[in-house]
C-alpha cells in the first residue's frame, strides 16, 4: 500500500502519554545557575546519585534552592553541562583495564575543548570530581596528545614535571603537614646528636 | 604551552598517562623516579627485548606484531674503552613503529644516562627481566667489544645469541662464547 492510499486515522493527542522532561537546577561556586535535563545528568555518576538520593519532584526543582556545586566555577560548569546535554542518552563506557586506551575525540568535543590549558585543567578536574567517564576520557586524551614525539626534556617542560629533588621535598612537606610533632622530634634528635649525646632520653 | 599534569588528582593524571601511546609512555617514564613509578603501575608488557650490536648499540622493544620502539646510540668502532664501559652517549635516537609504519622518529641530546641505565630502566618498567636476543651484526665487532657488552648485560638472562657469522671475526666468536 502506498503512502498516499494509507487510511487516515484520527488521533486523540491527549491520549498519547507525553514524556515529562525534568530539568534540575545547579549553582556554581560563583553563583551562576544552570538548568540541566535529567537525561544529561545521567552522564555524571556523582550528580545522578545525588539527584536520585534527593528524590526531587518537578515542583521541588522549581521551589527549592538550586543544588550547589561548591568547588566548580561557572565557566567550567557551563562546559561540563554543554558536554552532558550533547551526549545525553549515550552509553557510558566501561573501563576494561586495557593500556593504552584508544580514544577518538569527536568533532563536537574537540571544539568544546578548544580552550586554554588553565580551563582544560579545570574541566578535567570537574570531570573527575563529577565522575563523567567519557568527558574524562576525551579531555585526558587531549592532554596525552601533548606528549606526542617529545623527548624527556620537552616532556618535563610541557607537563611542568617536578625533578626528583622537588618530589622528595614535596613528600617531606606532606609528611610534616600530617605530623608536625614528628618533625620536631627529628630536629631535637639531630640537635642532640650534634651535641655528642647518644641517648635521646 | 604547558599543562601542570602532576597538579591533577592522581586518578586523572593516570587517566592521561593511560591515553598516551606506548612510546610516549616510555619516554615519560624517563623523566623522574615518580614518572617511572607511575608508568610501571600501568603494567605494560613487552613481548620481546632485543639488543643489536653493530655500528651502534640498539635496544629494540616490541609490544606486539605491529608496535615496537627502538632506542639506539652510535659509538666509534674500535674505540678504546679505558673503563671497559660504553661511554655515556651524547645522543639517543628513538624510532617508533605503529601498525608496521614508522610513526615517530626523534632524538635527544646531552643524555645523562648510559645505555646500561636505559636498558635496566626499561627492563624494570616493563617487568621483563631478560634479553630475548643479543645479536652481533658487524664485521668490525671484535674481542675488545665483548667486555663492555658484558658489563651492559651483566646479571640479565639472555635467551638467544645471534651472530652474523659471515661478517664476524673468528676470535670474536670465541670470546663471545667464553
Amino acid at each position: 500500500m502506498s503512502v498516499e492510499n494509507a487510511p487516515v486515522v484520527d488521533v486523540d493527542e491527549a491520549a498519547i502519554p507525553v514524556e515529562k522532561k525534568m530539568y534540575y537546577r545547579f549553582e556554581s561556586n560563583d553563583k551562576k545557575e544552570f538548568r540541566v535535563s535529567e537525561l544529561a545528568i545521567q552522564q555524571s555518576e556523582t550528580l545522578n546519585r545525588l539527584v536520585e538520593a534527593m528524590g526531587y519532584t518537578s515542583e521541588d526543582v522549581e521551589n527549592k534552592p538550586a543544588i550547589a556545586i561548591e568547588n566548580i566555577d561557572g565557566k567550567t560548569l557551563k562546559l561540563v553541562f554543554q558536554w552532558c546535554e550533547h551526549h545525553k542518552g549515550e552509553a557510558i563506557p566501561v573501563d576494561d583495564g586495557s593500556v593504552p586506551k584508544i580514544v577518538e575525540i569527536p568533532e563536537f568535543d574537540a571544539k568544546l575543548m578548544d580552550i586554554d590549558n588553565g580551563l582544560l585543567f579545570k574541566l578535567i578536574w570537574a570531570a573527575d570530581y563529577l565522575n563523567i567517564v567519557q568527558l574524562l576520557n576525551v579531555s585526558c586524551k587531549k592532554v596525552a596528545n601533548m606528549a606526542q614525539g617529545k623527548t624527556p626534556a620537552q616532556l618535563r617542560r610541557v607537563y611542568l614535571l617536578p625533578s626528583d629533588e622537588e618530589d622528595e621535598a614535596a613528600k617531606r612537606a606532606a609528611q610534616e603537614a600530617q605530623d608536625p610533632r614528628a618533625r620536631e622530634v627529628e630536629e631535637e634528635f639531630e640537635e642532640r646528636k650534634r651535641q655528642g649525646g647518644n641517648s635521646f632520653f | 604551552m604547558s599543562f601542570p599534569l602532576h597538579k591533577l588528582p592522581m586518578n586523572a593524571a593516570l587517566h592521561v598517562l593511560r591515553r598516551m601511546v606506548i612510546h610516549d609512555q616510555l619516554t615519560y617514564s624517563l623523566c623522574s623516579k615518580n614518572t617511572k613509578r607511575m608508568v610501571k603501575s600501568l603494567g605494560l608488557r613487552a613481548t620481546t627485548i632485543q639488543i643489536i650490536i653493530c655500528s651502534f648499540i640498539e635496544i629494540d622493544i616490541s609490544f606486539n606484531s605491529s608496535n615496537s620502539i627502538c632506542f639506539s646510540s652510535y659509538f666509534d668502532h674500535g674505540y678504546y674503552f679505558p673503563d671497559e664501559e660504553f661511554r655515556i652517549p651524547w645522543d639517543i635516537e628513538v624510532c617508533a613503529w605503529n601498525d608496521c609504519k614508522k610513526k615517530t622518529e626523534w632524538e635527544w641530546f646531552s643524555a645523562n644516562i648510559g645505555i646500561r641505565e636505559y636498558l635496566h630502566h626499561f627492563i624494570d618498567v616493563l617487568q621483563h627481566p631478560r634479553i630475548d636476543e643479543l645479536f652481533f651484526n658487524n664485521e668490525d665487532v671484535h674481542a675488545g667489544f665483548i667486555v663492555p657488552v658484558q658489563k651492559v648485560l651483566k646479571g640479565l638472562q639472555i635467551l638467544e645469541l645471534g651472530l652474523n657469522e659471515q661478517n664476524i671475526h673468528e676470535e670474536s666468536v670465541e670470546s663471545l662464547y667464553c
